[in-house]
């Protein structure tokens, strides 16, 4: 048991570390490639607690986690991305160096906020939790200072993650029928903002949702 | 056997038919409008008669609060698809869709009738919540239908913020089964309204404190309650006028009912209090940030959009107020407010195929140009401001009345739906008298509005007579849904 909470508190970690490292990214292609590898990250979260703990549904969440969200996901932001001329993200509202600082001070701020939820989890990981908090965090940062559609669809992605993992440590995960139609929900929601962003592309000749800002008042 | 299923069931089926037969989906989808109609009036009105019902081998439970957002769907669900079928028409005739896409726009109303549906039915609070988020997903693209830059911008915001809302909500749901959970064991604490209610008690009162914190943010995004109100301007003045209809009168109450059932919940562990006091707050906020922008407003559906932000605020600040009085006058509201923002919304977009805008600046002499939708306009917004004696008068007052008869904060709250309520009956009143009279532009559009009487009159009738005089069954029915929202101090 001690040995599973070691490697999901780990796993906690890189989870963090990616999504810090994402800030720093502007490329989009590769900003989908670290959601991939926080996804995988996520699946190996879920299969850890489900071997240790015996769990069946755990291994259906790791499955579902890497079906949905380490490849659907990723493919349609892909194929959004080959469809669409702009492959960075060029004027974001914070320089990558200042939202790293921010996002930094952000994890704290999670750390704080976790210690004082008093969370004693299903399961014993220390690390998860602050660090779920702190993905939501950073997931907001992105979507507040990135301007192109992807990237703001990248930040709500990593929200989404990281109320996911808080799911798995704190409860194990929703009841499986609740968390197929979370899992659902969020296929369709990309899908659905693929079609957008498309739309947006096609309007403006850019993903800029800077041009989103004419209706006021 | 209870009907409620088939709330569900029918649009989906709907949907299924519009997309593989798109020549005849115009007559599918009113037709299912038409019969979800009827049978959500069975469904609701039995609701208000008896205990509790289970459905669909308990997927689903109905009470009276269900009963009463079954009933607002039904009516709004059927007037946005019938009214839906001459608007498309006209919008294709004026080049705004075109015609292989309308089988699409039917396609993605009754998949947003079904999910809005299932919101008050499902037992469940998990799936409750994946009902609410299906209603953005759907809505989002019918926001952005037109595919014109502003409906795309209000759209992405819609979608964005929506999303973002809901993720908090997650987020307290999950804490809300952490608190189940340890309570009453795994097996017990599957989500399930009816277990969770039974057992509020025995929460963790430092989660639920968090957790409805939590929720009211994110479904109070999705209700439109200031300060997160930011996209339902956008998303409801840019949609068509049908998707208008639906969002302001039939979704706004779906999201409003997720946060009374967290309300009750957190009620039942916390005491009234700390829910109330909140429910309260945000209540009274967005009524104050509302005036404003109906006072300098520049759109005709926005105009009616920031009208919605101040009555669900109202319906808010009344839930907050509670006791008996209160909380009746609170559902007897929501039903008050669905009904008239309906009618105005139908007027508004009968009114703006004819003028081909909605800038109130280019829209005059409306009683010239179309005398009945004019007309609709005037009644329908004498009705929601709160004009005596239209039906939204007499819930305003049952709200004030609890409000000085309550706490300090009831009665403060009470001051500003007052305040709230003149400044904005001024300013609508202001704007729509613009429209109507003065003199009308010589360039207009040809849009047709067949049945524009019953449209028009038939809701408006019904807010008069029921300002007047409210019939019992009715009576009943806001009286069962303030026994379901009752909590105790």
């Amino acid at each position: 048991m001690i040995g599973a909470a070691a490697v999901v508190d780990g796993l906690a970690l890189l989870l963090l570390a990616v999504a810090l490292f994402s800030v720093t990214m502007r490329g989009l292609v590769s900003g989908v490639w670290l959601l991939v590898v926080q996804s995988l990250l996520l699946a190996f979260v879920a299969a850890t607690i489900g071997v240790s703990s015996g769990a069946a549904h755990m291994w259906a969440a790791a499955i579902l986690t890497l079906a949905v969200r380490a490849f659907a996901i990723p493919a349609v932001l892909f194929r959004v991305l080959a469809a669409v001329a702009l492959k960075r993200e060029t004027r974001p509202l914070l320089s990558t160096r200042h939202a790293l600082i921010v996002a930094v001070g952000l994890a704290l701020v999670a750390y704080l906020a976790a210690g004082r939820l008093e969370l004693t989890g299903a399961f014993p990981a220390r690390q998860a939790l602050p660090v779920s908090l702190a993905l939501i965090f950073i997931g907001l940062l992105l979507m507040a200072t990135r301007r192109k559609a992807i990237s703001q669809l990248i930040g709500l992605i990593t929200i989404e993650n990281g109320i996911f993992l808080t799911g798995l440590i704190a409860t194990l995960g929703l009841p499986l029928f609740v968390e197929i139609g979370i899992f659902f929900d969020l296929l369709v929601a990309v899908g659905v903002t693929a079609v957008l962003t498309l739309r947006i592309n096609e309007q403006f000749d850019t993903m800029n949702t800077d041009e989103l800002r004419r209706l006021r008042g | 056997m209870s009907l409620a299923p088939l709330l569900v069931a029918v649009p989906l089926i709907a949907a299924l038919v519009c997309a593989v037969r798109g020549t005849r989906a115009a007559g599918v989808s009113a037709l299912a409008a038409t019969t979800t109609l009827i049978v959500g009036l069975v469904v609701a009105f039995s609701s208000f008669a008896g205990p509790p019902e289970h459905a669909a081998a308990g997927l689903m439970y109905v009470d009276a609060l269900s009963g009463l957002i079954v009933l607002i769907i039904a009516l709004v669900a059927a007037t946005a698809a019938l009214y839906a079928v001459a608007y498309v028409r006209n919008a294709v005739a004026a080049q705004e869709i075109a015609p292989t896409e309308v089988r699409w726009f039917y396609v993605w109303i009754q998949l947003s009738i079904a999910a809005m549906f299932a919101v008050p039915l499902m037992n469940n609070l998990g799936l409750m919540w994946v009902a609410i988020e299906t209603t953005t997903l759907t809505t989002a693209l019918l926001v952005a239908f037109f595919r014109r830059g502003h409906s795309l911008e209000a759209a992405w915001k819609y979608l964005m913020l929506g999303a973002v809302g809901l993720g908090f909500a997650l987020f307290g749901l999950i804490l809300t089964y952490y608190a189940a959970s340890h309570a009453l064991g795994e097996a017990a604490a599957a989500l399930d309204w009816d277990e969770l209610r039974a057992n509020a008690a025995a929460l963790d009162p430092a989660l639920m404190r968090v957790a409805f914190a939590l929720v009211l943010i994110g479904f109070g995004t999705k209700a439109g309650l200031a300060p997160m109100h930011t996209w339902l301007p956008d998303a409801h003045g840019e949609a068509p006028t049908p998707v208008s209809v639906l969002l302001s009168g039939a979704l706004l109450n779906c999201a409003i009912y997720g946060v009374l059932r967290f309300h009750l919940l957190t009620a039942g562990t916390l005491g009234a209090g700390f829910s109330s006091d909140l429910l309260l707050g945000l209540g009274a906020i967005s009524i104050a940030v509302a005036v404003p922008f109906v006072l300098v407003q520049h759109d005709l559906k926005r105009l009616l959009a920031y009208s919605s932000v101040e009555h669900m605020g109202i319906v808010a600040l009344a839930v907050g107020i509670g006791g008996p009085l209160g909380l009746f006058a609170a559902a007897f509201h929501m039903f008050n407010h669905s009904l008239a923002k309906t009618t105005l919304f139908v007027a508004a977009g009968a009114l703006g195929q004819r003028y081909g805008t909605l800038r109130l600046t280019r829209m005059r002499g409306a009683f010239e140009v179309a005398p009945l939708p004019a007309l609709g306009l005037v009644i329908g917004t004498l009705a929601i401001t709160g004009a005596p004696p239209f039906a939204p008068f007499a819930s305003e007052f049952g709200i004030a009345q609890a409000g000085f008869a309550g706490r300090p904060a009831a009665l403060a709250a009470a001051v500003v739906l007052i305040a709230g309520s003149v400044l904005v009956f001024g300013g609508m009143l202001f704007h729509v008298l613009n429209v109507v009279l003065r003199t009308a532009p010589r360039r207009l559009h040809f849009a047709a509005f067949p049945f524009a009487t019953a449209f028009i009159g038939v809701p408006l009738i019904v807010l008069l007579v029921m300002g007047i005089w409210l019939p019992p069954p009715l009576r009943d029915a806001f009286t069962a849904v303030a026994r379901v929202l009752q909590v105790a101090p």
